[in-house]
């Protein structure tokens, strides 16, 4: 009998109130510990509550005293914080072992006093393999009671005295603890370790068994086989070797959500099953590689043809981009600290993903306004930062001259003149004592650009000889799934927001350079980086003013509540503060005479929603006051601008919108760099810019002519270089990525063809296409795949993502655009679109 | 763009002939010096149009970008004509330089025909068809629709009685039901308009089922192939009657549903109508291509025959 994997066993991200981390509700307090199937995983945790997330729980691990939060925000595969409807964090208990990583793993590389096997930190715990046991003593009424419980899904209490097999506090306990593991393992290695995987790299549970000094198991192994399964050309399936831990099930039906990977059959022949019980390759399984990569056993693992296809198709990339460094393997990699925490079968999965690279002095190691894909980790040598006063955006452009004339194109870093974006935040000038420089001890360079998709924003030259590891994003993003890691991540990334970007905030502008110093020194260790997710709003019209927000990255939008209508009011883009109207009303009458009636002390006039993802500068509101104080020009200059703000909102009441930008908004417009729009009155429909584009690029066409109107001009579908292109984020193998300073997205031939990156774009314009497979053969040349079909050989077809890439891998001038005969089609920005249907009513 | 230079040359050419026959009293025919510069021009005005062809055909290469060629074509194939009137002495001489003439001057006003819808009904579209599509998709849209049409369905009424479900259907019918009904529709937003996906949760209107389905019946051939099929709904005055009559069959919750029916039929109808614009935006390119060959082989035998017997 086989099964689908039902709604009903799958923890799903969209019902997060009930079962988004496995910790299931549950009220019923005397049932025994594994008594309770609920949700399909034998568990049994208490549901939490908001307030415990303010509440204290001290308990002893090994003899350690822990101080944890009885509860923890719910999150994502990536750290994320999860919420509700009501935009709070949803809450789930606090387990012994976050509670053990808190106390014992403080950085990359530490050893965790307990072992898993089933559980890892970024899935939902389930309980099941029961390897993660310890022996936890809670004071009951009938006095101390100790039992063995599994350390993934127990939740913390006060006092509780918990000991793991390490124990060297309660040497009893912590052999008891190791018996029953040991016995564990050794089940599961009877049933699921042949003899050729006890050395395996990447073989978890053999290498627990290592660990716990299990050599051999004292128990049979099982009287039939489960089989094997190797319809996939990029995934081996070993069901004997399957210890139905469910960590692929998780990773293929919460992590990536492609709901593809169930359980089959019963008793000694269950396993995992792939939709109806189908082949795995003939299932609609994507080939994302998250089952084979969360897998702690052989039982998922890659096709050795398609590894070294893909390291092939790598080397030949870094050759043909005269890319210098030596690939570092996955067995190196696993040696350092930092990479302990990623498994060995994704870096094997990213056989290239990690580069050494060695800089002599002033070699510049990345530079500021270019896109990149990859961070740094310094391993030796120092590097000095530079922040430049001007930042550039980069756009498209006529060429002079005579090619210019018959329409010539080049991709240009200019100068932002007067508009608000990232690059005027980013501006800042260093003077020498302000140098930054960055070692070994700052971990990582780099990272800004892979987490936030924007342009870099520093240039980075090496003082001396160095040495760094070059990651790729998809690394990166790995690392954010380990606490650790992430929380390293996290706090570089928010230093490094902040620091050389106060003085340079818009709002300092009336200020001169020595005030500006000042302020921006005085407000060092005030202003705080927040992150806002899309659609969140960040506060209320109505609402009591409490913080001043500048715009870090992506974009805000301004509502207010008239009557009946709401209208929208502006969009802020970076660079743009905001909120300053409720502070100054509270501040006294600044405006010198009364502005409108919007304005009520002390209270906000309006509503802003994040529209994308957003970061924001805070400056809590009393801080803000002091500045003010502090900085009079400021205070005046701020109160003439809100003054403005004022009397526009009232002049512009009578009609519906302020801003004209509603579909504008909605169809994320304003974030589109290079938008290929069509004018309606002058395109005659002939689709030479369709054909020129599939011409261009081996037959299929990257845009499709249909899309959004906009008074005249048709938004065709194609890639729009979003400044924040959501394709970006999760590729597993970093085969889609932005680089250097031109705008176009790029997909490279190793492109795995899962479709994240076309399911992750918003706007169609990401579509997959079958091309014939290629594979390395034995002489190390790619070659296609065939296979025998009704007694004739084809291809093998494998889907592979395409976008428009700007022509870049022609010329870099738009096909589309170049062979319009009807001077029909434009690229633009979305900013430009709007302004033209502005012109044209 | 390319109007002036295409203006200079025809003024040059035409004022050295003007100037050389009044100069001798007569108009130059085509073997005089000034006639067989015009004649040159002219027949290499043509060489230069044919090469229009390659030049779309080779797009991959970047020979210049497409408008720069077409406004040259447009501009130079219109100056020749005086030049080849000039060439002729204003005679047509014997039945090879008069077809030839002939030809040519069909070309030409084939070619202006095509200036001229190629401007006027790409505005006449972009006001009147809201629903327009592409062309080659017409059929592949209509199909989409009557899928939309059918999953509504199925969303609001359930699947009609004694169907053949299988498991997918039954996992798909859940799917309408417990979720939204994606719609592809033509919104009109301030200055928008245009086919955007909206999403709506339906009404339940499970009493209207089988009026609803029977609906759906007779007017899918509209919707698959347009005014080719015979329904209640191809001519626009008895659709409006048969959807009144409709309305009246079915209750309050229904009646959302017919409105998406309207529009799909609505939708179609505008198809009809822009696959019979599309084939006058198009279908003269045909007949300027033959006429454009007809003429350069015309002008090769010209040429062959006035070397030969000159």
């Amino acid at each position: 009998m086989s099964n689908v994997p039902s709604s009903s066993s799958e923890p799903s991200s969209s019902k997060v109130d009930f079962n988004v981390d496995g910790l299931v509700a549950s009220q019923r307090e005397d049932e025994g510990l594994f008594a309770r199937d609920i949700d399909g995983q034998l568990i049994r945790v208490e549901k939490a509550t908001a307030t415990e997330l303010e509440e204290n729980v001290t308990l002893t691990i090994d003899g350690r005293e822990v101080t944890v939060k009885k509860a923890q925000p719910t999150r994502d595969s990536q750290g994320n914080i999860l919420r509700g409807e009501d935009g709070l964090p949803i809450p789930r208990p606090t387990t012994i072992y976050d509670a053990a990583s808190e106390a014992f793993v403080r950085k990359p590389g530490d050893p965790h006093p307990i072992a898993t096997l089933c559980h890892k930190e970024h899935l939902p715990p389930v309980g099941v393999c029961r390897v993660c046991v310890v022996e936890a003593t809670e004071m009951t009424r009938r006095g101390p009671r100790s039992r063995l419980v599994p350390s993934c899904v127990q939740r913390v209490t006060n006092d509780m005295v918990v000991s793991t097999l390490r124990s060297e506090a309660d040497p009893a306990a912590a052999a008891r603890v190791k018996t029953a593991s040991q016995t564990v393992i050794e089940l599961l290695m009877a049933d699921h370790l042949p003899e050729n995987q006890t050395d395996a790299p990447g073989n978890e549970l053999a290498a627990i068994a290592k660990s716990m000094g299990v050599a051999q198991s004292r128990f049979s192994p099982p009287p039939i086989s489960r089989g094997q399964d190797d319809s996939s050309k990029m995934i081996l399936v070993d069901h004997d070797q399957c210890i139905l831990c469910g960590r692929c099930q998780r990773g293929c039906n919460w992590v990536k959500e492609n709901k593809v990977i169930g359980r089959g059959e019963k008793g000694y022949a269950t396993r995992i099953s792939f939709d109806l019980d189908d082949p795995m390759g003939q299932s609609s399984c994507v080939s994302c590689g998250e089952c084979a990569v969360s897998c702690p056993t052989g039982a998922l693992q890659f096709q050795p043809s398609f590894i070294d296809t893909q390291l092939k198709r790598v080397r030949d990339d870094m050759i043909a981009g005269k890319k210098d460094g030596d690939i570092v393997g996955a067995d190196e990699l696993i040696k350092y600290p930092l990479f302990s925490g990623i498994p060995y079968k994704f870096l094997q999965f990213n056989g290239a993903a990690v580069v050494r690279r060695v800089l002599a002095k002033d070699d510049v190691l990345c530079r500021e306004g270019e896109y990149g894909s990859t961070a740094f980790i310094i391993l030796k040598g120092e590097f000095e930062i530079f922040l430049s006063s001007t930042r550039g955006a980069v756009r498209n452009k006529s060429v002079g001259g005579l090619r210019g004339l018959f329409g010539g194109l080049k991709t240009v870093v200019e100068k932002v003149g007067g508009k608000a974006r990232l690059a005027d935040v980013g501006a800042a000038s260093l003077s020498e004592d302000q140098r930054i420089l960055r070692n070994e001890e700052d971990v990582i360079l780099g990272e800004m650009t892979c987490l936030n998709r924007y342009p870099r924003s520093a240039t980075v030259v090496s003082t001396g000889e160095a040495e760094v590891l070059e990651i790729k994003r998809n690394v990166l993003h790995m690392l954010q799934r380990n606490a650790v890691s992430r929380d390293i991540l996290d706090r570089v990334y928010r230093e490094r927001s902040l620091r050389g970007q106060l003085s340079g905030l818009p709002i300092f502008n009336p200020l001169d350079d020595a005030s500006k110093d000042k302020a921006a020194e005085f407000l060092k260790d005030k202003a705080d980086l927040i992150t806002v997710d899309p659609g969140q709003i960040i506060f209320r019209q109505g609402e009591n003013a409490d913080n001043y927000y500048v715009n870090r990255l992506g974009f805000v939008k301004v509502t207010q509540a008239y009557g009946r209508n709401e209208r929208v009011l502006n969009y802020l883009g970076p660079g743009n503060g905001f909120g300053e109207i409720g502070l100054l009303s509270s501040m006294g009458n600044q405006f010198g005479s009364p502005v409108g009636t919007d304005s009520v002390a002390g209270v906000r006039t309006a509503t802003c929603t994040a529209l994308d993802h957003v970061e924001l500068i805070r400056i809590r509101g009393e801080d803000f006051r002091e500045l003010l104080e502090t900085f009079p020009d400021l205070r005046n200059a701020l109160a003439t601008k809100a003054k403005e703000i004022l009397s526009r909102d009232e002049e512009a009441r009578g009609r519906l919108q302020a801003v004209e930008a509603d579909e504008y908004l909605d169809q994320g417009l304003y974030l589109a760099q290079s938008l290929l729009v069509l004018d309606l009155e002058r395109c005659t429909r002939c689709d030479e810019c369709t054909k020129a584009c599939a011409d261009t690029h081996d037959g299929v066409t990257r845009l499709v002519r249909d899309g959004l109107r906009f008074d005249k001009f048709l938004v065709a579908s194609s890639c729009r270089s979003c400044m924040d292109p959501y394709c970006l984020v999760g590729c597993p193998v970093d085969a889609i990525h932005r680089n250097g300073d031109s705008l176009e997205i790029e997909i490279e031939d190793y492109c795995i063809g899962c479709g994240l990156c076309a399911e992750n774009c918003p706007y169609g314009n990401i579509n997959m296409h079958g091309f014939p497979k290629q594979e390395v053969n034995e002489s190390g040349k790619l070659v296609t795949v065939y296979e025998e079909l009704d007694g004739g050989k084809l291809p093998v077809v494998q889907q592979r993502a395409t976008t428009c890439d700007l022509c870049r891998s022609v010329d870099g001038k738009p096909s589309c655009v170049y062979a319009c005969p009807h001077e029909a089609a434009f690229r633009m920005t979305g900013e430009q679109l709007l302004e033209m249907t502005k012109r044209t009513n | 763009m390319m109007g002036i230079p295409a203006a200079v040359f025809v003024v040059v050419c035409l004022y050295y002939y003007v100037t050389q026959s009044v100069r001798v009293g007569a108009w130059q025919g085509g073997g005089s010096g000034p006639g067989l510069i015009c004649g040159i021009a002219a027949g290499s005005v043509i060489v230069f149009e044919m090469l229009l062809w390659p030049r779309k055909l080779l797009r991959r290469l970047r020979l210049i970008p497409a408008k720069y060629w077409l406004a040259a074509h447009i501009w130079f194939g219109l100056a020749s004509l005086p030049l080849a009137i000039a060439h002729c002495g204003f005679h047509l001489g014997g039945w090879l330089p008069a077809t030839f003439m002939i030809f040519f001057v069909a070309t030409i006003f084939s070619g202006i025909y095509g200036v001229a819808v190629q401007n006027l009904l790409p505005r006449w579209l972009l006001r009147n068809l809201p629903s327009e599509t592409i062309y080659s998709q017409i059929d592949y849209v209509s199909d989409q629709a009557v899928r939309d049409a059918e999953r509504l369905l199925v969303g609001a009424c359930g699947r009609r009685a004694n169907s053949d479900i299988s498991i997918e259907d039954e996992l798909s019918d859940q799917l309408a039901i417990r979720e939204t009904v994606v719609v592809g529709a033509v919104r009109q937003a301030g200055k928008t308009s245009g086919r955007t996906l909206e999403t709506r949760q339906m009404n339940r209107a499970k009493e209207d089922s089988v009026t609803l389905w029977n609906a759906l019946d007779e007017i899918r051939p509209f919707l698959l192939h347009g005014k080719r099929e015979l329904t209640p709904v191809t001519d626009t005055n008895e659709a409006s009657a048969w959807f009144r009559r409709l309305r009246t069959a079915c209750s309050e919750e229904g009646q959302e549903i017919i409105d998406i029916l309207m529009s799909l039929c609505n939708q179609r109808r505008q198809f009809d109508i822009q696959a019979r614009v599309h084939h006058w935006l198009h279908t003269w390119i045909p007949i300027h291509i033959a006429l454009s060959i007809a003429v350069t082989g015309l002008l090769a035998a010209h040429v062959w025959t006035a070397l030969k017997y000159w």
